[in-house]
């Protein structure tokens, strides 16, 4: 339903871009679990990035902060199928305590580099595309 | 039975809308990778 762009996971108080402190930087989705569930949500979680690498930095660990019993049963569940397929995972599985919302520059990122070019080129990429979807409709 | 007989219908009575029921939230929150 909504994203925006964040940090969490550290202990900073009041983080910012330049002042990350332990954080990592992370994405907060609003869904309905009717039309999407939390399952689903981790799939993508791992389409988009390559999990069996160690990360370089708490920055850009890779991580899931569950709620819930459930998510974080989904969520394991999910890490064993991974690493049953292509070896071991580095997620961090860890509770959620908090969510700092990052800077305004930073939210709706790919669909202000599309708007900063002028739109020109060869049209707006599909993450442009997507993300002006979601501005759109408020997302 | 006479029609003047029905008591006379509430003119402030609220019919009741059909709403769609609105969307449940839940909320995720994973690392950018």
């Amino acid at each position: 339903v909504k994203a925006r762009v964040g940090y969490s996971g550290g202990t900073t108080f009041a983080p910012t871009y330049h002042r990350l402190g332990d954080h990592t930087e992370t994405i907060q989705i609003d869904y309905d679990p009717s039309v999407i569930s939390y399952g689903e949500l981790i799939d993508v979680f791992f389409q988009n990035h390559t999990p069996t690498h160690p990360s370089h930095s708490v920055q850009y660990r890779s991580a899931i902060f569950y709620r819930t019993e459930d998510e974080r049963r989904a969520a394991e569940e999910a890490i064993a199928r991974i690493e049953a397929a292509v070896g071991h995972v580095y997620t961090a599985l860890e509770p959620f305590r908090a969510f700092h919302l990052a800077e305004d520059y930073h939210q709706k990122y790919y669909f202000k580099q599309w708007i900063g070019r002028g739109q020109q080129a060869k049209g707006p990429s599909p993450q442009a595309l997507r993300a002006a979807f979601c501005a759109w409709y408020g997302a | 039975m006479s029609l003047f007989s029905r008591p006379a219908a509430d003119p402030d009575a609220v019919e009741p809308l059909d709403l769609p029921a609105p969307p449940q939230v839940s909320t995720a929150t994973f690392a950018l990778g």
